[in-house]
């Protein structure tokens, strides 16, 4: 198991790029260089990482293999290469846990789990067999649109075990409250609308049933009785379906202002009152039927943008993303437990290994470590400390273990510092009016002063019910939904399109805003870097390449430069363990053994420049290979800044790194040295931020977290810390940086679309109401030609997802 | 036109016991999740079975 953390700490995919031998890996597909081989049973399968060998290996232990027949069927996204989780489920099987998450029922029990991860027809699949791979589990039902799923569990089965499984399939589980209600209450408004929405259909499609009849010249008695047949089937309609309207037009109203259904209600009133006068004193024409049609294709076009909207933001599941790490701690009696790191108290002895987040400030009591604080801090090289060295929440433990005493928790940490923060609303100007609210506002404004204008002028010559009728076939003509349908619609449609490639948005102003913005800040380390230091010379004094006794030395080691060892040794040749006696390991300085009756130690080299690590290999204290490890940029940072540069933005750099590891950076980069920022503390990124107004801030550390809260667009890319998802507006689940590419072009496009909906619907708006108040129109053509206008603007608003697609 | 005073109201029962399952179908949420059930349609027979058995576990 030790192995797979190091293997979640190095990225499985970005492996040195020696040799020319591309595999694709069996499970995820992806090509890689240097793969692992399953031998046992399975004819020397190639993977990217052991990640997705696990997954293999269970998928065939259960006869699963179905599950690569149907990956090629149906795959909306890109297949993502397994990071085994080194997760610790025990705390699933806490008491208060239990209490929170999991539904009780006599023979059974359930819970709700946002699984992340899920992204083909497959996973689906694979999901729903889980009854087979456990005896525990019941049932398990997957929402494939929103990655939800139920777990029906048998009343022994525990937690962890699910919890084990889920992660072992390569699936990041996070169990969903189980009075969940703001779940609750979307699932209920949205069976609502479908009832509002159907109960409209139906009467809609009575009515104009008997419609046809009476515009077919139906005379006398049966034409009356039609009629009143028609209004009663509205009245569920009036009185039911359309409720919605008069409550948003109510509260616009009280906030003195005018929204688009104002004018909807006024249509809907006025006509509903005018067609029970027609029918009461004998004269005159009643519009039941284009009323109805109104209701239901208004309740339809937002029945369709709520759906299309679920689908694409996955706002809640983002929500489900905050994750809440289990803690091993040491209690009265001396004896280890697990708990939610969530319920720590000050004076807590809490025991760390290599590989865990420090989960709140405290100082060392025993044992001595490398500590990463580039989460924190921005510093990318290692931290030492020992005995009495303060840690920070938030900072991870590289090598060694040591146990601490948990001085400030939560709040008090310094990460929960910059949380609350990010917590605090954003304190920015007044967000930018969205152009289409503004128009339609006005264009509200003047339908309704004229619409009273016909009425009075028409009732001053003394023909009322003529000036009544023109009035209404106004108000439905120029019902604006159209142009409240053009913004909504393709900000939902760039939405949806940037989550089928895997970047997240949070809220749908974003889109307008990145377009606006013309600067973006980037975060050094963790971001364009990896973060990570690999191998970047090997440089031996004789002919020998040392491959096997550095192996052999490292084999057991725990640091996380071991592990970039051993994936450069096992890219360049197939290793051997040799072996060897008195192998001992000494956090931060390295490790040593006697081989061959020879004493080896692989340890820091004397000279050192900051850019990078050199590490050597002594044999009898003679230095006999030079390693030398880097903070590698990722595949795609330069190509990246390249492409951010050609679209006209102007890319700067703001890293707490040192001077000349940002300078040196920026340079590989194409970043001009007056755009960047070193040795920046957390607080002077917000500075740097707040100064630039309409800035775009990519990063992933929590030194990042306030920055991207502040900044207009904050994106947090793939391994952020959780606070600064929360804080992001996107955030990219795909490594790289590349993808902010693809939100700068699907937002200027996205743009475009609107603009051209809104100009569109503005004409058409402007030559119905020129004929209706002129009375060429009659309420019926003007229900039908209304649609039409909405009906284009989708037209138009498809084509273009069908183009990028 | 005898014949409507039959038909009518046929047509507009017909009509109301639609909507009624309708709204029924909608409260037991079987429209909750409308793009899950397309894509399980595709899977071997078998796994129906299993899914089949889930069905009537939850009824107990």
């Amino acid at each position: 198991m030790t192995d797979s953390i190091e293997e979640s700490i190095s990225e499985p995919n970005a492996k040195v790029p020696s040799l020319n031998k591309g595999f694709d890996c069996c499970h995820c597909g992806q090509k890689t260089n240097n793969p692992l081989f399953l031998t046992d049973n399975f004819d020397k399968k190639p993977f990217c990482c052991s990640g997705c060998m696990t997954v293999y290996e269970i998928i065939n232990d259960h006869k699963l293999e179905e599950y690569y027949k149907l990956k090629d069927l149906g795959s909306q996204n890109e297949a993502i290469p397994v990071i085994e989780q080194k997760a610790n489920y025990a705390h699933y099987d806490e008491q208060n846990f239990q209490s929170e998450y999991l539904q009780k029922y006599d023979d059974y029990k359930k819970i709700k789990i946002y699984l992340e991860g899920v992204h083909c027809m497959a996973c689906l699949w694979l999901i729903e067999n889980t009854p087979r791979m456990s005896e525990e589990i019941i049932s398990a039902n997957l929402n494939y649109e929103n990655s939800l799923a139920e777990f029906t569990l048998t009343p022994v089965a525990r937690l962890s075990s699910l919890g084990q499984l889920l992660g072992s399939l390569g699936y990041t589980p996070h169990p969903i409250k189980n009075d969940d209600e703001l779940q609750n209450l979307k699932v209920k408004e949205e069976r609502d609308y479908l009832i509002r929405l159907g109960v409209a259909m139906a009467c809609m499609g009575n009515i104009l049933l008997f419609s046809i009849s009476i515009y077919a010249g139906l005379e006398g008695k049966l034409k009356d009785s039609f009629e009143w047949l028609s209004f009663f089937i509205s009245l569920p309609v009036f009185l039911y379906s359309a409720t919605p309207f008069y409550k948003s037009a109510l509260s616009s109203l009280k906030q003195k202002r005018f929204n688009i259904d104002l004018p909807v209600s006024l249509a809907l009133i006025l006509g509903g009152l005018g067609g029970l006068y027609t029918l009461i004193s004998g004269h005159g024409e009643a519009y039941f039927d284009s009323l109805t049609s109104l209701v239901f294709l208004l309740l339809l076009s937002r029945y369709v943008l709520l759906k299309i909207k679920q689908n694409g933001v996955s706002n809640s599941s983002l929500e489900y993303l905050s994750s809440f790490g289990s803690v091993k701690v040491i209690d009265n009696e001396g004896k280890q437990k697990t708990i939610l790191a969530k319920y720590l108290k000050e004076e807590d002895i809490v025991c760390l290994e290599s590989g865990d987040l420090i989960p709140a400030d405290g100082v060392v009591l025993e044992g001595t470590c490398a500590i990463n604080t580039s989460l924190l801090t921005g510093e990318s090289n290692p931290i030492k400390a020992n005995e009495g060295s303060s840690v920070f929440s938030g900072t991870q433990v590289l090598s060694g273990s040591i146990k601490i005493k948990v001085l400030h928790t939560g709040e008090a940490t310094k990460l929960g510092f910059i949380l609350s923060e990010v917590n605090k609303e954003k304190s920015k100007l007044s967000p930018i009016a969205t152009l289409s609210d503004t128009i339609s506002r006005y264009f509200i404004g003047v339908v309704l002063l004229l619409s009273i204008g016909l009425v009075s002028y028409f009732a001053l010559q003394g023909n009322t019910s003529e000036g009544a009728m023109r009035a209404l076939t106004l108000l439905i003509i120029t019902c604006p939904c159209a142009l409240a349908l053009a913004t909504p619609l393709a900000l939902a449609s760039a939405i949806h399109k940037l989550s089928s490639l895997g970047i997240i948005v949070k809220s749908e102003d974003v889109i307008e805003k990145i377009v606006k913005s013309k600067d973006i800040y980037l975060d050094k380390t963790g971001t364009l870097t990896k973060g990570i230091f690999q191998v970047s010379s090997w440089s031996s004094i004789s002919n020998n390449n040392y491959y096997d006794i550095v192996w052999s030395l490292e084999h057991k080691a725990q640091h996380p430069m071991a592990q970039s060892l051993k994936n450069y040794i096992k890219s360049m040749t197939e290793p051997m363990e040799l072996p060897y006696s008195d192998w001992i390991e000494t956090p931060g300085v390295g490790v040593s053994a006697k081989i061959d009756n020879k004493i080896y130690k692989i340890g820091k080299f004397s000279s050192s420049d900051p850019l990078s690590t050199t590490i050597a290999l002594y044999e009898n204290e003679i230095a006999v290979l030079k390693i030398q490890l880097k903070d590698n940029l990722r595949f795609d940072s330069i190509q990246s800044i390249e492409n951010i540069k050609k679209s006209g933005f102007k890319p700067y750099l703001v890293s707490g790194d040192s001077e000349k590891n940002v300078k040196n950076i920026a340079k590989i980069l194409g970043i001009p040295p007056e755009h960047t920022f070193a040795r920046v503390t957390p607080k002077d990124k917000v500075e740097i931020v707040k100064n630039s107004p309409l800035s775009i801030m990519v990063g992933d550390g929590a030194n990042d977290a306030m920055a991207l809260k502040e900044a207009e667009v904050g994106i947090a890319v793939k391994g952020s810390l959780d606070i600064s998802l929360k804080a992001a507006d996107i955030y990219l689940s795909k490594m790289g940086v590349s993808p902010i590419n693809e939100v700068i072009n699907i937002s200027r496009e996205c743009i475009y679309v609107i603009k051209r909906n809104m100009l569109f619907s503005i004409l058409y708006n402007l030559v119905g109401a020129t004929l209706a108040i002129n009375g060429y129109l009659n309420p019926l053509w003007a229900a039908v030609l209304m649609p039409l206008s909405s009906f284009t603007v989708l037209l138009s608003t498809y084509f273009w997802i069908r183009r990028r697609s | 036109m005898e014949a409507l005073l039959i038909l009518l109201p046929i047509s507009l029962l017909l009509g109301g016991v639609f909507l009624f399952l309708f709204i029924m179908n909608v409260k037991k949420g079987d429209f909750d999740d409308l793009s899950t059930p397309a894509k399980r349609i595709l899977f071997e027979e078998e796994n129906i079975n299993i899914n089949l058995n889930e069905k009537q576990g939850l009824k107990k």
